[in-house]
């Protein structure tokens, strides 16, 4: 082939284009009113956590400083162990709003397998998390060395080994969740892992709770001493060990770690390599057999009827049922709340007696996160079978009811399932205290279908319904949506702090529910109007979902 | 009344204009094939005519009523298989059939009988499990027109069926709209596939650059009809083949000097 040299393809020019690629599609993004505001929320997303981490950093690097001046390294690891669970957290937080490049596309170029895992290392390395966690292990970094130079020699490896370690455990994770979330048989095999880690997890917190007297001398206490022991040959005690100890044991550590690291990466590899041999991660089998022969054209009886409502409304909530019981994806956001309002009634945390007041609203305003993608994305998995919403002549008024009918019901079982577990943890709450917060939930959930049957019209991204990746558009709309999530929770706090204040708590519930009579006729106002609404924005819906990968 | 009619029909995107102020009249019963080169203006077209697209400007009547993408008791007479299929890939085929039949007011029972007997008929019934994103492209298309006519439409609106599908698959579609012609519907297909539409349309109209540069029986323009001053005349006595009428009207402009490129072997 004339132009391409001997040995292939260079790699460094397919890293160029790839460069090249990416930045010219953030400049064409910026033609385009959407693109300039996906933008804009993207630098404001990335400067919440840059803060949050911020302080962070600081916060762990003054300690880090401390512990090297005072001599006490032996806590490194209880600075370096919140950076491990912060860096593998976030991107699942991030993961229903934020953008991902899906690296696959790539594969129909004669790249390199190598090349692939680099480029795939590469955009791992500008996720936030991964920005984020890099600088705070740069922050203990500077600590510790400040502190005393000495450590800089041991603690540049340690920190920069237990650093990559945790960028491949993320990609790994992700890879993995994808691959298992993609079938059946396996996303039930995770879903039976997920209920066999929680029920671990509670089952360790009342054990940890029982023993917790003994935490007064908790250098003496054996169950410090096993704790101690066991997390020190994981990675952040093995690199804590690395710079906390001399000679042998700081090499075994660091060995030990480069084990963990490699580990990590040959995990990740595997997956990488079978989507680098072209796997298909469908659930149909792969051979179809076509031998029927072709029998004459149906006879085709009258033009159809006005199709009766009840029908189409109970035809589209099938076909919403049917896509969520096929997207592993939307069923672990489902879940994984839940997951963590279980986890979160078992933490320490929640022997806070003040918490433990508010925990039930709490909880019922976390319930709408899951749902975030659902109700303000409503058509964003629909793809092409968008246009048949404008061919057919259902109005998208109807679709919509439908829709929101779903996202009601699932709220419901979000809501219903989140009190569950929050009385089960602790026990029956305060009359007054429920009454609040359902008459609370009357207002919350019309303004929020309110929202996002607008946000699915005017700010619809494509969803990937079977990978964790999401598409251009994904950053401003979940920024919008998590905006009017917790200004709805800032009303209901304020009235009812307010009004605590006042001494007219009493009236809180009436108050509510005047805002629920607002925030339904808002609700009714916008799905009257969704029509016109829909028809004014059917261009730019189409050339969002439809336009090819 | 014809089946189809626009008059003035024109489509700007900022200052590029897509179409520009075409008028066309399709009789009710007519097989009707609009061609034109890449980025003529033919799906834009048909997106309008089917409420995909507002029209910048132009009137379009749709058997005899005037058609806006509101006019919902118009669309339950329309069939379309638009540019992107708008098939739900994460439903079986049999799933979005009924789904697409109530969409369009069909009652369960009809709904169902007729998913049977299309499936059937487009060798569909063997993939009942297969999630449609699983499809090939080819089966993709014959259930995106499956799913076009399961509420036996009036009028028909095809953007490029054949694309894409196989030799046997292709036969079958063609015999299935055949057999719709003879029922009395009205059928108005894109296609690059010249050979196709000589077949199965009585009438074609050509599309370049967003004007409209023939339209008339396909008798009328084989055997020579003359157009905006361009003759379709072939050599003496001869009949044009649609390819030939196609590069007559088209072709002028879009033939580019004799070139060759070195670099390929």
């Amino acid at each position: 082939m004339a132009g391409v040299s001997g040995t292939g393809v260079k790699a460094s020019a397919q890293y160029r284009a790839v460069a090249r690629i990416r930045w010219q599609i953030l400049r064409n993004s910026l033609r385009r009113s959407r693109g300039q505001f996906e933008l804009v929320a993207r630098v404001i997303t990335t400067l919440v956590f840059a803060l949050t981490w911020g302080a962070v950093s600081i916060g762990l690097g003054f300690l880090a400083w401390q512990s090297a001046l005072l001599g006490h390294l032996s806590i490194l690891p209880l600075l370096l162990w919140p950076v491990l669970v912060l860096w593998q957290v976030t991107p699942i937080m991030l993961a229903s709003f934020q953008e991902n490049v899906d690296l696959s596309l790539l594969l129909r170029f004669p790249v390199r397998f190598r090349s692939y895992v680099l480029l795939y290392l590469v955009f791992g390395l500008f996720d936030l998390s991964s920005l984020m966690g890099s600088m705070v292990l740069i922050a203990i970094w500077l600590g510790l060395v400040i502190a005393s130079p000495s450590l800089f020699w041991i603690a540049t490896p340690a920190l920069a080994l237990f650093g990559l370690f945790n960028l491949l455990l993320t990609r790994m994770i992700f890879s993995w969740i994808d691959r298992w979330l993609a079938q059946r048989r396996t996303r039930e095999f995770l879903g039976i892992l997920v209920l066999f880690a929680v029920i671990c997890l509670q089952l360790l917190n009342p054990a940890v709770h029982k023993h917790s007297a003994l935490f007064g001398h908790l250098q003496q206490s054996a169950v410090f001493e096993t704790v101690t022991r066991i997390q020190g040959f994981f990675p952040p005690g093995l690199a804590a060990a690395a710079i906390a100890h001399h000679h042998v044991e700081a090499l075994v550590s660091i060995g030990t770690l480069v084990f963990y690291t490699l580990a990590a990466g040959a995990l990740l590899s595997v997956r990488l390599h079978a989507e680098y041999r072209g796997e298909s991660l469908g659930e149909a089998s792969r051979l179809s057999v076509t031998t029927t022969a072709p029998r004459l054209p149906p006879v085709l009886a009258s033009t159809a009827q006005p199709a009766a409502h009840a029908h189409v409304l109970a035809a589209i909530i099938r076909k919403e049922l049917r896509y969520l019981s096929r997207s592993g994806v939307m069923l672990f956001s489902l879940v994984a709340p839940l997951v963590l309002v279980f986890i979160a009634g078992g933490s320490s945390l929640a022997q806070d007696r003040q918490a433990l007041k508010y925990a039930l609203p709490v909880a019922v305003a976390y319930c709408f996160l899951p749902l975030t993608r659902q109700v303000c994305n409503s058509l964003g998995g629909e793809g092409a079978g968008i246009q048949l919403y404008f061919i057919s002549p259902t109005p998208i008024r109807t679709v919509m009811l439908a829709k929101n009918i779903i996202q009601v019901g699932l709220f419901a079982l979000e809501v219903g399932l989140a009190s569950i577990i929050m009385v089960y943890r602790f026990g029956q709450f305060p009359f007054g205290l429920v009454t609040v917060t359902l008459c609370w939930l009357l207002f919350a959930l019309p303004l929020q279908l309110a929202v996002g049957n607008l946000l699915s019209i005017t700010m619809a991204y494509r969803m990937t319904l079977t990978r964790l990746s999401r598409e251009e558009g994904a950053t401003g709309n979940g920024l919008v949506s998590l905006l009017v999530q917790l200004v709805t929770f800032g009303i209901g706090v304020g009235l009812y702090l307010c009004l605590n204040l006042m001494g007219q708590v009493r009236i809180v519930p009436a108050v509510l529910l005047a805002l629920a009579i607002c925030s339904f006729i808002a609700w009714r106002t916008l799905l009257s109007r969704v029509d016109t609404l829909a028809m004014d924005r059917r261009e730019s819906l189409i050339a969002t979902l439809v336009r090819p990968a | 009344m014809d089946a189809i009619a626009c008059t003035g029909l024109t489509r700007r995107f900022d200052t590029f204009t897509a179409v520009d102020s075409i008028t066309l009249n399709v009789a009710p019963g007519q097989f009707f094939g609009f061609l034109g080169p890449n980025g003529a203006g033919k799906s834009t077209t048909i997106k309008m005519l089917t409420g995909l697209l507002e029209p910048t400007a132009g009137k379009i009547q749709v058997l005899g009523q005037d058609f806006h993408a509101g006019a919902l008791d118009l669309k339950r007479q329309l069939g379309v298989v638009p540019e992107g299929m708008a098939l739900l890939g994460r439903l079986t085929a049999p799933e979005y059939l009924h789904f697409v039949g109530q969409m369009y007011g069909l009652d369960p029972v009809t709904t169902k009988q007729r998913t049977e007997e299309l499936l059937d008929f487009m060798n569909l019934a063997n993939e009942r499990k297969k999630l449609i994103t699983d499809f090939s492209h080819g089966m993709q298309k014959k259930l995106a027109l499956a799913a076009a006519v399961i509420h036996a439409p009036k009028v028909l609106f095809l953007d490029e069926p054949f694309e894409g599908v196989d030799a046997v698959a292709a036969g079958t579609l063609k015999s299935m709209l055949q057999g719709m012609i003879h029922r009395g519907a009205t059928i108005f297909l894109t296609s690059h596939v010249l050979e196709i539409v000589e077949r199965l349309c009585s009438h074609v109209a050509i599309i370049h650059k967003g004007r409209i540069v023939a339209n008339d029986s396909l008798e009328n323009l084989r055997s020579g009809v003359t157009m905006d001053g361009v003759s379709l005349h072939g050599e003496a006595g001869t009949r044009l083949t649609l390819e030939q009428i196609f590069l007559n009207v088209v072709g002028a402009d879009q033939a580019s000097p004799a070139q060759e490129l070195s670099w390929l072997a």
